[in-house]
C-alpha cells in the first residue's frame, strides 16, 4: 500500500482521538464516581439501576411508616398501662367500698377519690401521639371520651369504631388498633356505664351490689382492657419484625445498588492510567513520525 | 536520416517535458492539504520513431501524452455512499443524545424522582390524612412533578421543530449543492469536448458529490461529456443535460413526497426519522401523563358527591385541577368530604397506584423506566454504528488516499529526478551546440 503523508497525519489523529475520548471516559467515571451517567451508557444496568433506585425509595417510605406506627403503638401501650393502674386503683376502692364496717363518710371519700380517677381515665384514654387521638378511631381530631351531659359521671366514647391502618410493605398493611370502644366496650357493656353504677352503688350503700356483681363487671373490663393491651403488644412486635426486614431489604438493596452503579476506584483508577499511557506514547509517536520527511535530508 | 537539428530537437522535448512534469509535482505538492484533490501525472511516451532504412527504427524522444489524475472511480462512489450513511447514524445520535440529556435519567431531579415523591406525599396523607400541612405537600408535590413532565414535553417539543427546521436547512443545501453541480458540469463539457481531461474540475466535481452524500443518498452517472446527473429515491433532480429540479412542496407529481419517503442516507433520512422518533417519544409520554391523571382522577372522586378531579390534562400538559391548587383542603384523603378526620383510607389507595399495572402491565414508574430505557438502548445502537461506519469510511478514505493522496516524499523524489533529467537533456543540448560549432566554425575553413 502506498503511504502519504496526510494518511499517517490522519490516522495519528484520529487514533488520539479515539484515545482521547477513552481517556475523557475514564475521567469522568472516577470524578463521578458512578459507572454510567446516562441510559446509553449501559441501558440494561440503567434500567436496574432505575428499578433499585424505585424500590429504595418505597423502600423508605414504608420504613417512615413503620417507625411512625411504632411511635403510635407504643403511646397506646403506655397510655393503656396508666388506664390499666387507674382501672386497678378503682378495683381496689369497690373492694374496700364493698366492705360492711365503712361509715357513711367513709363511703362518699372512696366514691370521690374513683370519681377522680373516672377523669384520671379519661385525660389518659385521651392520649394523643403527635396531636391526634390515639383512641378514637378514624375520629382522630375530637377528644374521643368525655362525660356525658346529664350524667356528670358517666364517661361516654365520641369516636368511631373503624381501626386506622398503615402500609408496612408493598400489598401489606397493618390494622392499629385506635378504636377506643374496642377497649372499653359499647352501650351498656361499656367501662362508662360500669364506672357510673359504682359510683351510683356507692351513693345508694348498695355493697352488695358492688362486690357481686359490679366487681365482676369490672374485673371483665380489666381483662378487656388488658386483652387491647395484649394486641397493641403484638402489633408493636410485628412492626419491629417488619422493621427488620424493611432495614435488611434496604441495606441488601443499596449493596447490589452499589455493586451496579458505583465504580471500583482502584481498578477504574488503573485502567485510567494505563490509557493516559497509551495516549502519551500515542502523542509521542505521531510527534516522532509526522515530523521528518525527505525534504530533511536534501540539500 | 536524423541530422543534428533532429538531436536538438529531441533535447528540447525533453527539457520541455521535464519541465511539465516538475510543474505537475509543484501542483501536487502546492495541493497537497486540498480536501479531495487527487495527485496528477504527466504521462510521457516515446515519440513516433523515424525509419532508417537497413537500420531500424530511430528514436526521436519524448512526447507529452496527458496529464492524468490517479483516482479510483468505483472507490469514490463507495465513499459518497458510506458517507451517506455515516452522515445518517450520526445525525441520528446526535438527535437521540438531545433526548436523552432531556430526560435527564439518573438524577435526584428527574421525573421518576419527582413521580416517587408524589406518592411519598400521598403515604403521608394517608397516614395525616387531617393535616392540612400534608394536604398542601400533596399539592405541591403533584404540581413540582407536572412542571418537570411539562418541561420535558416543552422540551422535546423544541427538538422536533428544530429537527423540522433542519429538514428544510437539508433541501436548501441539497438544491445549493446541486446547482453547483450543474454549474461544475457546464464547465467540464466545455473542455472534454475539446478532447482534454478537466483534472481539477472533476476533483472538484467529486467533492460537491462527497458534500451533497453528507445530506442525502443518490445515484449519480456522468454521460460522455463528463457531466454528472444526481437521482435522489428515483426522482432526477440533475440531468446529464443540465435541468435542475429543486426539491421543494411545488414539485411536479408525487416527486416531493417520493424523495421524502424514499430517502435512505444522508442527515435528511435522520432529521425525517429523527422527526417521527420525536413524535412517537411524545405520544409515549404524553399517553403516559394521561393515563395517570385519569387513574389518579377515578381514585380521588370515585363514590364522592362534588368530587374535584385531581390532575387536569389538557393539550399535551399535565396540571393540578387549579381548584384544588387554590384550596389545598379539597384534597380527599378519606372516604367523602364527611369522612372522619382520621380517615386515610383514599390517599392510602391514591398511594398504592404506586403498584398498580395499569400501563400496558406496566406501574407507572415501570413504564418511565422502559420509555428512558428505550431511548438508551436506540441511543446506544446508534452509537455503534455510527462508530463502526465511521471505522469503514475511514478504512475507505485510506484507501482513497492511498491512491489519490499526494506523497510529499515521492514529490520531491520525483522533483530530484525531473530537475536531473532536465539538467541531462541540457546537457545533450549543450554537446549538440558544441558538435554545430565545430561544423560551422571549424570545418572547412
Amino acid at each position: 500500500m502506498r503511504i502519504t503523508n496526510s494518511m499517517i497525519h490522519r490516522q495519528t489523529i484520529s487514533n488520539m482521538g479515539k484515545n482521547l475520548t477513552r481517556l475523557q471516559h475514564y475521567q469522568n467515571q472516577i470524578s463521578s464516581g458512578k459507572e454510567l451517567s446516562k441510559p446509553s451508557d449501559n441501558p440494561l444496568a440503567f434500567s436496574k439501576i432505575f428499578d433499585l433506585h424505585s424500590h429504595i425509595r418505597v423502600n423508605e417510605q414504608f420504613g417512615t411508616n413503620i417507625r411512625d406506627s411504632i411511635g403510635w403503638v407504643d403511646t397506646q401501650d403506655s397510655a393503656l398501662q396508666n388506664a390499666g393502674d387507674i382501672l386497678h386503683r378503682v378495683r381496689d376502692l369497690v373492694i374496700y367500698g364493698a366492705n360492711g364496717t365503712q361509715s357513711e363518710a367513709d363511703l362518699q371519700i372512696i366514691k370521690d377519690e374513683i370519681i377522680q380517677n373516672i377523669h384520671g381515665f379519661k385525660d389518659v384514654m385521651n392520649t394523643n401521639f403527635n396531636g391526634k387521638y390515639v383512641f378514637g378511631g378514624q375520629e382522630t381530631t375530637k377528644p374521643p371520651f368525655g362525660f356525658d351531659g346529664e350524667d356528670a359521671d358517666k364517661l361516654v366514647y365520641n369516636g368511631n369504631t373503624v381501626n386506622l391502618t398503615r402500609e408496612i410493605s408493598k400489598g401489606v398493611s397493618v390494622e392499629l388498633l385506635t378504636s377506643g370502644a374496642e377497649l372499653v366496650g359499647e352501650g351498656d357493656d361499656s367501662l362508662g356505664v360500669l364506672l357510673s353504677d359504682i359510683v351510683k352503688a356507692l351513693e345508694d350503700g348498695d355493697q352488695e351490689l358492688l362486690s357481686g356483681e359490679l366487681l365482676g363487671k369490672l374485673d371483665k373490663g380489666i381483662e378487656r382492657l388488658l386483652n387491647g393491651r395484649a394486641k397493641i403488644g403484638g402489633i408493636s412486635n410485628r412492626l419491629e419484625g417488619t422493621e427488620g426486614r424493611n432495614n435488611a431489604e434496604h441495606l441488601e438493596m443499596k449493596t447490589l445498588l452499589s455493586s451496579l452503579e458505583d465504580i471500583d476506584i482502584a481498578e477504574k483508577y488503573m485502567e485510567y492510567s494505563i490509557m493516559a499511557n497509551v495516549y502519551q506514547a500515542s502523542l509521542a509517536a505521531g510527534a516522532k513520525i509526522m515530523q521528518p520527511g525527505l525534504m530533511d535530508y536534501l540539500r | 536520416m536524423s541530422g543534428l537539428f533532429t538531436s536538438l530537437h529531441t533535447a528540447k522535448k525533453g527539457m520541455n517535458a521535464q519541465q511539465l512534469s516538475l510543474h505537475t509535482t509543484g501542483h501536487n505538492i502546492s495541493n497537497a492539504s486540498t480536501e479531495g484533490y487527487s495527485r496528477q501525472r504527466v504521462e510521457l511516451k516515446a515519440d513516433r520513431s523515424f525509419p532508417l532504412s537497413g537500420i531500424g527504427q530511430l528514436g526521436t524522444g519524448v512526447k507529452v501524452d496527458a496529464v492524468i489524475r490517479t483516482v479510483d472511480d468505483f472507490l469514490t462512489r463507495q465513499i459518497r455512499e458510506e458517507n451517506s450513511a455515516l452522515s445518517n447514524y450520526s445525525t441520528r445520535a446526535q438527535i437521540l443524545a438531545e433526548v436523552e440529556a432531556v430526560l435527564n435519567e439518573p438524577t435526584d431531579y428527574g421525573l421518576a424522582f419527582s413521580l416517587s415523591e408524589v406518592f411519598g406525599s400521598w403515604q403521608e396523607l394517608s397516614k395525616n390524612p387531617e393535616s392540612l400541612m400534608a394536604k398542601t405537600i400533596v399539592v405541591q408535590k403533584s404540581t413540582g412533578m407536572a412542571e418537570n413532565f411539562n418541561g420535558l414535553i416543552d422540551r422535546l417539543e423544541r427538538i422536533e421543530e428544530k429537527t423540522e427546521t433542519l429538514i428544510d436547512t437539508d433541501l436548501r443545501q441539497i438544491n445549493t449543492i446541486v446547482g453547483n453541480i450543474e454549474s461544475v458540469n457546464r464547465q467540464i463539457a466545455k473542455i472534454t469536448v475539446t478532447g482534454n481531461a478537466p483534472n481539477d474540475l472533476l476533483d472538484q466535481r467529486d467533492q460537491l458529490l462527497k458534500e451533497l452524500s453528507e445530506f442525502t443518498d443518490f445515484q449519480s452517472k456522468a454521460d460522455q461529456f463528463g457531466r454528472a446527473n444526481v437521482v435522489i429515491a428515483g426522482v432526477e433532480v440533475l440531468t446529464n443535460e443540465g435541468e435542475i429540479t429543486a426539491i421543494d412542496q411545488d414539485m411536479a407529481g408525487d416527486d416531493y413526497s417520493r424523495i421524502m419517503e424514499g430517502v435512505k442516507g444522508g442527515s435528511l433520512k435522520a432529521h425525517l426519522e429523527g422527526k417521527a422518533y420525536l413524535q412517537q417519544q411524545l405520544d409515549e409520554l404524553k399517553g403516559f401523563a394521561a393515563e395517570m391523571a385519569n387513574r389518579f382522577n377515578t381514585e380521588h372522586t370515585d363514590g364522592v358527591d362534588g368530587g374535584h378531579d385531581f390532575f387536569l390534562f389538557e393539550d399535551g400538559r399535565l396540571r393540578v385541577n387549579s381548584d384544588i391548587q387554590e384550596d389545598p383542603s379539597l384534597v380527599l384523603p378519606g372516604g367523602n368530604y364527611e369522612s372522619p378526620d382520621g380517615d386515610g383510607t383514599r390517599a392510602a389507595a391514591i398511594a398504592n397506584l404506586r403498584f398498580e399495572k395499569f400501563l400496558d402491565g406496566k406501574t407507572l414508574e415501570e413504564k418511565y423506566n422502559s420509555i428512558v430505557t428505550g431511548v438508551g438502548i436506540d441511543k446506544q445502537v446508534t452509537d455503534k454504528r455510527a462508530s463502526n461506519q465511521s471505522a469503514l469510511l475511514d478504512q475507505m478514505n485510506l484507501r482513497r488516499e492511498a491512491t489519490s493522496g499526494v506523497s510529499l516524499d515521492e514529490e520531491v523524489a520525483n522533483m530530484v529526478k525531473f530537475q536531473k533529467s532536465y539538467e541531462a537533456n541540457a546537457r545533450v543540448m549543450a554537446i549538440m551546440t558544441e558538435m554545430l560549432d565545430v561544423l560551422i566554425n571549424r570545418t572547412g575553413v
